[in-house]
C-alpha cells in the first residue's frame, strides 16, 4: 500500500507539471496543487484529518462540478481547460484526504487524464517527456494497486518472503514496459489510420489565450513575458531574409468601442486552388515563407504583409476583404503552410465603404484634437500619417504596464497621462488620432520579429512577439502599414550556455512538432511508400546477389559435375527446414514441465483408451495388478510394455 | 461452475473500464487527428500486450501436486496439501482453484519461485463415502495490472478414498450387546496368571518360572508357560444389506462399532454377505474394513445375495435398530 501511494503520487506531481507546463492554467491552481501536494506528506501522520475531510466528500464533488460548469459557461474557457482545472481541484482533495488503495488509484488515473488535457492543450516536447516518465509510473502503478487488491481480496498478509522479489518484479516492469510500450506505441503511431473527422463539439477550443483577435485597453496590471512556441518561420531562399521586415500579419481590427477593439464582420470568398489572392501584384520583391504554425487556434494564416499566394493543405481557405486569410474548420495540431508575400500597399480587393474605417467611439477626444493641430500642419494624408507616427514613436515610451483599468478614456490617458505602454496603446493612439483627421485607419494584429534560431536556420516566433500596428487608407496608394510602437532593443538575459540551451531545446521541440505532431495521413502513406521503395531495393539486392551465387554456382558445377551444387537453394531449404523441426523440438521440449512427461502422458492415453474399450483400470489397482487382469487380452503385451515404462518414468529410482 | 469450458480470459471490472477508455482515446484521436492521443492510445495498448505476455507465463508450466493430510471421513473436515511448482517463469499471485466431488475451494499464491514449488492447505468436507475426486483445477492471475484475468484449467483423475462417519457408541449399547470386557482365557501360550503347559528349563528361562513341585517330582528343572488372557473378540455379523435409504446410516454405525472397539482395545470382527473379516485388533485391520466399508454398495449386493445365517456373534441389524431406538 505504501508503494502505490507512493508511485500515486509521484504520478500526481506529473499531472500537475504536465498541466503547468502548458502555461494555460494559472498559477493559482498550479501553486495550489503543489502545496496540497506537499500538505499530504505531512497529513499522512494525521490520518484523522484525512478522515474528516473525506465526510466532504460529495459536498466538495457538488462544488468543483458547479466550478466547472461556471468555468465553462461563465468565464468562457474551453472544454479541456474547464476539466483541466476541474481535474486539478479534485486531485488536491483527494491528496489531502485519506488514502485508501482505491483513492491511489484515482489519483494515478487523475495524473493520466492531466496528462490527456495537458496533451490537447500543448504540443510541446514536455509532453513526450513527460509521457515517458508516465510509462514506468503506471506500469508500476497497476501492479501495487494489483497487490493491494489481492490482499484487500483475501483477507490475507503479504508473507515477508516476497517483499524483495516484488521490488525486483516492480523494477523489471518499469523497465522493460518502456522499450516495449514505446515500441507497440511506435507502431500503432505509425499504422493507426489517420482519418480525421474532425467532428467538433461545441465550445471546444474557444476562448483560448494566445494569438488574440482583439485588444483590450481596459487592462491593468504588467503583461507577463509569454514563451510558448507560436510559430516556425523560414524564409526560402536564405538571402532573401533582407527584403523580410520583420511583420507578420494576421488580421485587422476596426471597431473600436472607446476601450476595445474588435473585427467587424467582412466579406470573404473562397481561395482558389492556387491559392492566389485576389489582389493585384504590381512588379515587387516576393517574399516566400515557409512557416509552422504550431498555436492554430486563430484560424488564421500568419505572412508577411501583403500575401500573395497561400499553399496550406487545407481546403477551407478563406480570403477576406481586409487582406487576411483564415480557415473554418477545425485544425487543432501545427499546420505547415507555404506564402509567398509582395510588399506593396494592400488595395481591398472588394472594396467596404471607407467610413467604416472612420468610425470613432462616443467619447470626447477634445485633447487629442488640440494635440494634432499641434503635431500636424501637413496637407497630404501620408505625410500627416507619418508624422503622427514619429510623434508617438519619439515621445511615448514603450513599457508591458497597461496603466489603469478605470480609465475613463484610455487614448487620452494614454496621450497625456501615462505616456507609456505596450504596442496596443500606440496602435490605438495612432488609429484614432487619424480618423480624428478623417483618414481611413486600421489596427492589425500580427507578430514581430522573434527569434533566429542557428540550429534550426528558423525564426522562431513567440507569443511575447505579439504586435499591433496600423494601416491607414492613403487614396491612390491604398493601405499603407504604420508603426508608432518605438523599437526596444531586446535585452539578452541569461547566461551563454542558458541560451545555447534554449536553442537547441526549441530544436527538439520543432523536430517533436514535425515528426510526431504534424504526422498525418499524408506522412502516413509517405512513410508506407518510403518502406516499399526501401523493401524493393533490398529485394532487388538480394536478389542480385542471389542470381550471382547462383551464377557461380553453376560454373562451379560444370566444373565438378556434382549435381547438387547446381542447387543453391537446396542448402537454404535444408538450413531453413533444420532450424524450423530443432525450433519446433525445442518449442516443445520446452513446453514439457520434465522429459518423463511423455510417458506417463502416453501411458494416461493408454488407460483412456482403454477405459473405452471398457477395461478401465480400477482406482484401488496398481498399474500392475492391472497388467495381471489383462492378461490373456490383446492388449496384454502393450499394457506390459506400456507400464514399465510409466513405472521408470513415474519412480527412476526405484528400479 | 465448470459446466462450460471458460474462456482462457476474463474482464475485471478494472479492465473493461480500461478498454474502454482505451476506445475513447482511440476514437478522439482518430475524429481530432491528435498524434498525442495516438501516442497515448499506444502506450494504453502496449500496456495490455505487456499484461497478456506476462500473465501467460505467469501461468504457463504450472504444475499442481495434492496430497491428502491423514484419513478422509464423510462429513469431517479434511485437509489437502496443495503444492503448485513453477518451470522457467515464477508464479506471482497465482489463484488456484481445485474443484472437488463436494465442493470447490481457492487458494492464493502470492509468489511461487521460478523451478520451485511452494504448498497451502485446502480444507474439504466430503459429504459421501467412496471415492473424493478432484475433477479439474484451474489457475488464474491478474497478474502484473489486474486488466485481466489470465485462466488455465486442467482435468484431473486424482482420487482419494473417503471413510464412512465413525463416532464413539454409548457404553450402554455395547453392555445391551452383551459385551464382556474382562479377559479370558486365549488358549496360547501367554501372560496370563493360569499355567498353561510343563516344559523342561532352558538357558535364558527365569527362574521365577521354575515350578518347583514338578521339577522336584521329575528330578529335572521344569518351567511352567502361562496362558493368555486376552478378549476374546466381538463379532459382528450382517446378515443381509438393508435396502433402506438408511443403508448409509447403517454403514456408519458398522464403522463406529469397529471404530469404538478398537479404541476400547478390543479385537473385532465383521462378516457380511460378500466380505468376511478375522477378528484382530491393529490398526490396519480397522483400515481395511473401513475401507470396505467406504466402497461397499449395499443396493447392489442385497439385491444379489440371500441373507447369511451366522453360528455366533453379534447380529448387527438387531443391534442397529436398538441404536436407533436408544438414540
Amino acid at each position: 500500500m505504501t508503494a502505490l501511494l507512493r508511485t500515486a503520487r509521484f504520478s500526481a506531481a506529473l499531472g500537475f507539471v504536465a498541466l503547468g507546463l502548458t502555461d494555460e492554467i494559472s498559477a493559482a491552481y498550479l501553486i495550489g496543487g503543489g502545496l496540497c501536494w506537499l500538505l499530504a506528506f505531512a497529513l499522512d501522520r494525521q490520518p484523522e484529518w484525512g478522515k474528516r475531510l473525506r465526510r466532504w466528500e460529495t459536498a466538495a464533488v457538488m462544488v468543483m462540478v458547479v466550478m466547472l460548469l461556471a468555468d465553462f459557461f461563465f468565464w468562457g474557457n474551453s472544454v479541456y481547460l474547464c476539466v483541466a482545472h476541474f481535474l486539478m481541484l479534485f486531485q488536491m482533495f483527494k491528496l489531502l484526504g485519506e488514502k485508501t488503495r482505491k483513492d491511489s488509484l484515482q489519483i494515478l488515473v487523475f495524473s493520466f487524464f492531466q496528462m490527456l488535457s495537458a496533451c490537447t492543450l500543448s504540443v510541446d516536447a514536455w509532453q513526450a517527456i513527460i509521457l515517458f516518465l508516465l510509462i514506468p509510473t503506471m506500469a508500476s502503478g497497476l501492479f501495487w494497486n494489483q497487490i493491494a487488491r489481492e490482499q484487500e481480496e483475501s483477507d490475507e498478509r503479504l508473507p515477508t518472503e516476497v517483499h524483495r522479489p516484488y521490488r525486483l518484479w516492480v523494477t523489471g516492469l518499469c523497465l522493460a514496459a518502456i522499450p516495449i510500450n514505446l515500441f507497440f506505441a511506435g507502431v500503432i503511431f505509425l499504422i493507426f489510420p489517420r482519418l480525421g473527422f474532425r467532428s467538433a463539439f461545441v465550445g471546444l477550443g474557444g476562448g483560448r489565450s494566445g494569438y488574440n483577435e482583439e485588444i483590450n485597453l481596459a487592462q491593468s496590471g504588467v503583461i507577463g513575458n509569454d514563451s510558448s512556441t507560436v510559430l516556425y518561420l523560414k524564409i526560402t531562399p536564405a538571402a532573401d531574409r533582407v527584403y523580410w521586415k520583420g511583420y507578420l500579419r494576421g488580421t485587422t481590427l476596426d471597431f473600436f468601442d472607446g476601450k476595445l477593439w474588435k473585427r467587424s464582420k467582412l466579406l470573404m470568398r473562397a481561395l482558389p486552388s492556387d491559392g492566389r489572392t485576389s489582389s493585384p501584384v504590381r512588379r515587387s520583391q516576393e517574399i516566400t515563407q515557409s512557416i509552422t504554425l504550431v498555436n492554430t487556434e486563430g484560424s488564421t494564416i500568419f505572412g508577411s504583409p501583403m500575401i500573395h499566394r497561400v499553399i496550406a493543405p487545407l481546403s477551407s481557405l478563406q480570403e477576406m476583404t481586409d487582406g487576411s486569410v483564415r480557415w473554418t474548420t477545425g485544425w487543432r495540431k501545427p499546420l505547415r503552410y507555404d506564402v509567398v508575400s509582395v510588399e506593396q500597399p494592400l488595395r481591398d480587393p472588394v472594396h467596404r465603404s471607407l467610413p467604416d474605417y472612420l468610425q470613432l467611439p462616443k467619447m470626447s477626444f477634445n485633447k487629442t484634437q488640440t494635440l494634432l493641430k499641434r503635431i500636424n500642419r501637413r496637407n497630404t494624408p501620408l505625410a500627416r500619417a507619418q508624422a503622427i507616427e514619429r510623434y508617438l514613436k519619439e515621445n511615448f515610451a514603450y513599457s508591458l504596464d497597461l496603466g489603469k483599468a478605470n480609465a475613463e478614456n484610455p487614448v487620452e490617458d494614454f496621450l497625456f497621462v501615462t505616456q507609456r505602454g505596450p504596442c496596443g496603446h500606440f496602435a490605438t493612439s495612432m488609429a484614432v488620432m487619424l480618423r480624428l483627421q478623417g483618414i481611413p485607419s486600421r489596427v492589425v494584429a500580427g507578430y514581430y520579429k522573434g527569434v533566429w534560431n542557428e540550429r534550426l536556420e528558423q525564426y522562431l516566433i513567440l507569443e511575447r512577439d505579439a504586435h499591433a500596428w496600423v494601416e491607414a487608407y492613403m487614396e491612390g496608394t491604398g493601405w499603407v502599414m504604420f508603426d508608432p510602437t518605438p523599437r526596444v532593443a531586446a535585452v539578452s538575459t541569461g547566461r551563454q550556455w542558458m541560451l545555447e540551451l534554449r536553442k537547441n531545446w526549441e530544436f527538439v521541440n520543432y523536430q517533436w512538432a514535425r515528426l510526431v505532431i504534424e504526422y498525418d495521413l499524408y506522412s502516413q502513406l509517405r512513410t508506407v511508400e518510403d518502406m516499399q521503395s526501401r523493401t524493393a531495393l533490398v529485394n532487388a539486392q538480394f536478389g542480385r546477389w542471389l542470381h550471382r551465387r547462383h551464377r557461380e554456382r553453376e560454373v562451379d558445377a560444370e566444373k565438378k559435375r556434382n549435381p547438387f551444387s547446381t542447387m543453391p537453394f537446396t542448402a537454404y531449404g535444408i538450413v531453413l527446414s533444420a532450424i524450423t523441426v530443432l525450433g519446433l523440438v525445442f518449442f516443445f521440449r520446452w513446453r514439457q514441465v520434465s522429459p518423463y512427461d511423455a510417458e506417463i502422458a502416453f501411458y494416461q492415453k493408454f488407460l483412456e483408451q482403454m477405459a473405452r474399450k471398457g477395461v478401465p483400470k480400477k482406482a484401488f489397482e496398481t498399474g500392475h495388478e492391472y497388467v495381471q487382469r489383462l492378461s490373456g487380452s490383446s492388449d496384454f503385451a502393450m499394457a506390459q510394455q506400456l507400464t514399465q515404462r510409466y513405472y521408470a518414468a513415474r519412480f527412476p529410482g526405484a528400479l | 461452475m465448470f459446466s462450460r469450458r471458460p474462456w482462457p480470459i476474463r474482464f475485471t471490472r478494472f479492465g473493461t473500464y480500461y478498454i474502454l477508455f482505451s476506445l475513447a482515446i482511440g476514437a478522439a484521436a482518430i475524429n481530432t487527428g491528435n498524434n498525442l492521443l495516438y501516442l497515448m492510445l499506444g502506450l494504453l495498448l502496449g500496456l495490455i500486450i505487456i499484461s497478456g505476455f506476462l500473465s501467460d507465463s505467469c501461468l504457463w508450466g504450472t504444475t499442481l501436486d495434492v496430497q491428502s493430510i491423514g484419513d478422509l471421513y464423510v462429513g469431517e473436515p479434511g485437509e489437502m496439501e496443495l503444492t503448485v511448482s513453477k518451470s522457467w517463469f515464477p508464479g506471482i499471485i497465482l489463484r488456484v482453484q481445485a474443484l472437488w466431488s463436494s465442493g470447490e475451494t481457492q487458494n492464493l499464491f502470492y509468489w511461487v519461485p521460478r523451478y520451485n514449488a511452494r504448498s497451502l492447505r485446502a480444507s474439504v468436507r466430503p459429504g459421501r463415502r467412496g471415492w473424493f475426486e478432484l475433477k479439474s483445477w484451474k489457475t488464474s492471475t491478474q497478474f502484473p495490472f489486474g486488466l485481466f484475468e489470465k485462466i488455465h484449467q486442467r482435468r484431473s483423475q486424482e482420487k482419494w478414498l473417503v471413510l464412512p462417519h465413525v463416532a464413539m457408541l454409548p457404553m450402554k449399547l455395547l453392555q445391551a450387546a452383551g459385551l464382556n470386557f474382562a479377559d479370558a482365557p486365549a488358549n496360547r501360550k501367554g501372560l496370563g496368571a493360569i499355567p498353561f503347559d510343563l516344559r523342561a528349563y532352558q538357558t535364558g528361562d527365569s527362574s521365577k518360572r521354575i515350578h518347583w513341585k514338578a521339577s522336584a517330582r521329575r528330578g529335572l528343572w521344569m518351567v511352567a508357560d502361562m496362558e493368555e488372557e486376552s478378549a476374546a473378540g466381538e463379532q459382528l455379523n450382517v446378515s443381509r444389506w438393508p435396502v433402506s435409504a438408511e443403508s448409509e446410516l447403517f454403514i456408519s454405525f458398522l464403522a463406529s462399532w469397529v471404530f469404538t472397539l478398537y479404541r476400547l482395545g478390543r479385537p473385532f470382527s465383521l462378516h457380511t454377505p460378500d466380505a468376511n473379516f478375522p477378528t484382530e485388533h491393529s490398526k490396519a485391520h480397522l483400515k481395511k474394513i473401513l475401507t470396505y466399508l467406504a466402497l461397499v454398495h449395499p443396493e447392489q449386493n442385497s439385491a444379489q445375495q440371500v441373507a447369511r445365517v451366522y453360528a455366533r456373534g453379534i447380529n448387527a441389524e438387531q443391534l442397529w435398530s436398538q441404536f436407533r431406538r436408544t438414540s
